[in-house]
């Protein structure tokens, strides 16, 4: 794969494994292809901190999963801040990088789509904007998601038992328990026993050289 | 300090499965008193402290795992609250991955200051995964071992509590507002799954 860094396709990004031996493209589609063709790369350490920012100027959420798990809490208003850890930063990505980060919410990722066992391969996580970093280069303004909860790294960690990330807090209420809405506030995503952080950088739109 | 040490094959004690408990009692008994006699009395009582604090341990950590297992058993009436006292680290929950357990038997629960594993033989009787925005399951008969952590500090009140989903990254709680099943099969079902198989193990029904 092209390093990151660099100005990349569309085409060449997103190819997934799949797609190696499928249909060919008709000349027409390969037209239109040719004309929405953009060019990728990682958000820029300036933009993280913007994006950091953005996360902690948004103020408080009221966490909520809609119900989508089955118990009784208020739907998701994501342009009232309530909604969701993902959502949370979802909305401080697209608010910090508009126009260039132009996922839309219907393609929000939730947390098991960057970890777990259903997460994503990296031409799809790329598809949905974000590529993976390692601990060593994270910095503030990448997203962190360890286990089930996500937040907008802090940057700086020195210890990987200690990665702060500020976050919508909360537990979404289920048929065995009630909504938890806690503070948006810093959360340690550090690695415990069984659960790493991992880092993902926002995937912004560039000019294609 | 002498120790007596009687020790019978299966061919002495005319084969009586008693004498040979016996003898296997003596042999026990004679190791633990050597072990004993290796060390002051002072050390005698503090290792005894350790171990009756550590058999403490396990045996809260085993009866509040044993609780929650008990409690997830898919046929019983969800109710608010139900695992209160049983569960912590919410933020764990991968969410994406339900077993409906049947039945479990606890297997071991090794103990380190405020953590830790047990293992557990679990029977589940439908797999529930998400499938973008509703949940698919599959009813399915599986028996395997998985594990899980608890811990137990000042955030639990000093009790043992199950913290997160299985290692094997599954959850049991029964969630989900869309759950979809295939055709010819449902809920309703799958509990008179649980129901029956319960039974022919000489288990209580558990709602």
């Amino acid at each position: 794969m092209q390093p990151l860094d660099e100005g990349i396709t569309v085409a060449s990004y997103f190819a997934t494994d799949d797609q190696v031996g499928g249909p060919h493209l008709s000349e027409s589609s390969a037209e239109l292809l040719c004309a929405m063709q953009a060019c990728y790369r990682e958000a820029t350490a300036g933009e993280g901190l913007q994006v950091l920012a953005a996360a902690k100027n948004s103020g408080e959420w009221i966490y909520t999963q809609g119900g989508y798990q089955g118990g009784q809490e208020v739907p998701k208003d994501i342009n009232s801040n309530v909604g969701d850890c993902t959502d949370f930063v979802w909305k401080a990505s697209r608010t910090a990088l508009l126009g260039t980060w132009v996922h839309s919410y219907a393609n929000h990722l939730a947390t098991g789509s960057f970890v777990g066992k259903n997460k994503l391969s990296p031409s799809s996580l790329g598809a949905h904007g974000f590529v993976e970093v390692s601990y060593e280069n994270a910095r503030a303004g990448d997203i962190v998601v360890r286990g089930g909860h996500a937040g907008v790294y802090e940057g700086n960690s020195t210890d990987p038992s200690h990665v702060m990330g500020y976050a919508n807090n909360g537990a979404p209420a289920t048929p065995q328990r009630d909504n938890h809405d806690g503070l948006t506030k810093d959360f340690d995503f550090g690695s415990v026993p069984g659960y790493e952080p991992h880092f993902f950088r926002q995937l912004v739109e560039t000019p294609c050289p | 300090m002498s120790v007596s040490i009687s020790i019978r094959t299966p061919s002495q004690g005319a084969g009586s499965v008693r004498a040979r408990n016996a003898g296997r009692l003596t042999v026990l008994s004679g190791l633990l008193l050597m072990a004993v006699a290796c060390s002051s009395p002072a050390q005698q009582q503090g290792a005894n402290q350790h171990a009756g604090v550590a058999s403490q341990q396990q045996g809260d950590a085993r009866s509040q795992f044993d609780r929650f297992l008990s409690t997830a058993i898919a046929s019983r009436v969800q109710k608010i609250g139900m695992y209160e006292s049983l569960y912590t680290c919410t933020d764990r929950e991968m969410a994406d991955n339900v077993k409906w357990l049947a039945d479990y038997k606890v297997l071991a629960v090794d103990t380190a200051a405020g953590n830790a594993v047990v293992t557990a033989r679990v029977t589940v009787v439908a797999n529930q995964v998400l499938d973008h925005d509703f949940w698919s399951v599959r009813p399915t008969i599986e028996e395997f071992d998985a594990h899980w952590r608890m811990e137990r500090d000042a955030e639990t009140a000093g009790r043992w509590m199950v913290c997160g989903d299985a290692v094997e990254q599954f959850g049991v709680f029964l969630i989900g507002r869309d759950v979809r099943w295939p055709p010819g099969t449902s809920a309703k079902a799958v509990i008179a799954t649980i129901d029956s198989l319960r039974q022919a193990r000489g288990l209580p029904i558990a709602r």
